[in-house]
C-alpha cells in the first residue's frame, strides 16, 4: 500500500491550504495561438479537476441537447470553446465590458458539456488517468488510508455550490484543501459521476472497502432482508 | 522585580509570554519552527518536576543529557553523562522525544488545556475537511502513548472521526505528544467547545 504521506502530484501542484486565492486565467489566452481554448482552460491554475473534452463530442449537437437555454449567445460561446472565432477576433461588437461575461458564459457552457462528457467511456478513461496521477488528492480520513478522491457536484444546476471530493471507502464528501477550487462549480461534474466511475472501475476503490462500516451495515441489512 | 532579569516578550500560543533571561533557547527555537505549530510552551517548573518525568528516565536513553539541553542547565551531579560524547543529531532527536512525552502529560493539566484552547480557537489545528461538518475546528490526538508508533492525527468533535493534517509540515509531529485521550479530556474541561449540531 502506498505511503499516504508521500508527496503526490496534487501536493506538488501547490494544493496547500495557505495558498492565496488566485483568479484562474480561464478566458482564452490570445497570446498562445497554438493552444486551443480547451487546453488553455484545463491547464490553468484552479482547473486541475477538469479534463479536456473531445472536439467530436462537442461538435455533435445531440450531446448538447438542452444547453441552448443555459447561456446567452450560445453559438458565439460554442465558437469560442471550439476556437472557431479566429475570423471574428476583430469584431467591433465585442468590447471590454463584455469580456468577463463572455468568459463566465464560456466556462459555464464548457462545464455543462464536461458534466456530460465524463459520463461517457472516453471521459471516464481520462478521469481515471487523472485519479491515478493523484490530481484529486487523497481522503483525509485516517481510516481510509489514502483512498483517492473523486470530484462531485451536489447539484446539476449551475451556481448551486462548488465542487466537493467524494471518497469511495467512507462514502463521504470533503472540501478541497486548495482555495482555488472554491471557484469550480459542482455542476461541471454532477452528482452521478463519482458513483458511476466506481461501478465502472471497482478496482480504483482500495480493498479496504469491505471493512468499512457502510459495507458491513449493508451486508448485515442484506442478510436480514429475507428473514 | 529583579532589575537584573531581562524580560523579553514573544508570542507563543497566540498570547504574549514574558520570558526571563535564562529561559531555555532550545524551547524557543523548537516552538518557533513552523512544523511545531501544534506544540505549546511547557512551564519550566513542570519540566523540572521529577514526578512528571516518571518512567521517562528509564525508557529514554540519554534522558538527562536531553533534559539539560531542553532546560539549558548543566546537571553537575551526573558526571558519567558528561564524559560520554553524544551525536548532536541524536541528542536533538532525544530532546524532541522528551519534550513530546512531557508535553502529553502537560496537556492534562489546567495550564496545558488552556494553552491548547487558545490554539483551538485560532484554528491552528485546522478545520474538518468534511463538507457537512461546517468547518468545525479540529483537535490533535495520537494513536498511541508510545513515541515513534504513529504520527499526529486530528479529531473532529462533530463527526467523531480522525483526519490526517492537511499541511505537509505538520505530518511529522509524533502522536505521542498528544495522546489518544487529549481531545476527550479537552471537551470535558471545556464543554462550550462541544458542538451543538451533530452531523448529518
Amino acid at each position: 500500500m502506498d505511503n499516504i504521506y508521500d508527496n503526490n502530484a496534487a501536493d506538488q501542484a501547490g494544493l496547500d491550504e495557505q495558498d492565496e486565492l488566485e483568479s484562474s486565467d480561464d478566458s482564452g489566452s490570445e497570446e498562445e495561438e497554438e493552444e486551443s481554448w480547451i487546453e488553455c482552460f484545463c491547464r490553468s491554475k484552479g482547473n486541475e479537476f477538469y479534463c479536456e473534452v473531445d472536439r467530436d463530442f462537442i461538435e455533435d449537437d445531440f450531446n448538447l441537447t438542452g444547453l441552448q437555454g443555459e447561456v446567452q449567445k450560445y453559438r458565439k460561446t460554442l465558437d469560442v470553446i471550439l476556437d472557431n472565432n479566429e475570423d471574428s477576433e476583430d469584431n467591433d461588437d465585442s468590447d471590454s465590458s463584455d469580456t468577463q461575461e463572455n468568459s463566465d458564459a464560456t466556462v459555464k457552457l464548457y462545464g455543462l458539456i464536461h458534466a456530460r462528457y465524463i459520463l461517457t467511456t472516453s471521459g471516464m478513461r481520462e478521469m481515471k488517468t487523472k485519479m491515478e496521477l493523484d490530481m484529486f488528492g487523497h481522503c483525509p480520513r485516517v481510516g481510509c488510508r489514502g483512498q483517492g478522491l473523486l470530484p462531485l457536484g451536489l447539484a446539476n444546476e449551475w451556481g448551486r455550490g462548488s465542487v466537493v471530493l467524494f471518497c469511495g471507502i467512507c462514502e463521504d464528501i470533503y472540501m478541497s484543501p486548495s482555495r482555488r477550487h472554491l471557484n469550480v462549480d459542482g455542476a461541471a461534474f454532477g452528482p452521478t459521476f463519482a458513483h458511476l466511475f466506481l461501478l465502472q472501475y471497482p478496482e480504483m476503490r482500495r480493498g479496504d472497502w469491505k471493512e468499512s462500516k457502510f459495507y458491513k451495515k449493508f451486508a448485515a441489512w442484506n442478510e436480514n432482508k429475507g428473514k | 522585580m529583579d532589575a537584573n532579569k531581562k524580560q523579553e516578550q514573544i508570542e507563543i500560543d497566540g498570547t504574549p509570554k514574558v520570558l526571563h533571561q535564562g529561559h531555555s533557547p532550545w524551547i524557543i527555537t523548537f516552538l518557533r519552527q513552523p512544523e511545531n505549530d501544534f506544540f505549546c510552551l511547557i512551564d519550566k517548573e513542570f519540566l523540572k518536576d521529577t514526578f512528571n518525568q516518571t518512567d521517562l528516565r528509564t525508557t529514554i536513553p540519554n534522558f538527562n543529557r536531553a533534559m539539560e539541553e531542553i532546560l539549558n542547565e548543566k546537571n553537575s551531579n551526573d558526571k558519567k553523562a558528561e564524559e560520554q560524547e553524544i551525536n548532536i543529531a541524536s541528542l536533538e532527536a532525544t530532546a524532541i522525544e522528551v519534550y513530546s512525552m512531557i508535553h502529553a502529560r502537560y496537556l492534562l493539566s489546567a495550564e496545558g488545556l488552556s494553552a491548547m484552547r487558545s490554539k483551538y480557537f485560532d484554528q491552528i489545528f485546522g478545520r474538518c475537511p468534511r463538507t457537512l461538518c461546517d468547518r468545525q475546528p479540529l483537535l490533535p490526538c495520537g494513536d498511541s502513548c508510545t513515541y515513534g508508533v504513529s504520527k499526529v492525527s486530528l479529531y473532529c468533535s462533530r463527526c467523531n472521526d480522525v483526519y490526517r493534517p492537511t499541511l505537509k509540515r505538520h505530518r511529522h509531529t509524533d502522536g505521542a505528544a498528544f495522546g489518544p485521550s487529549f481531545p476527550h479530556i479537552f471537551l470535558v474541561q471545556y464543554p462550550d467547545c462541544v458542538p451543538f449540531n451533530k452531523p448529518v
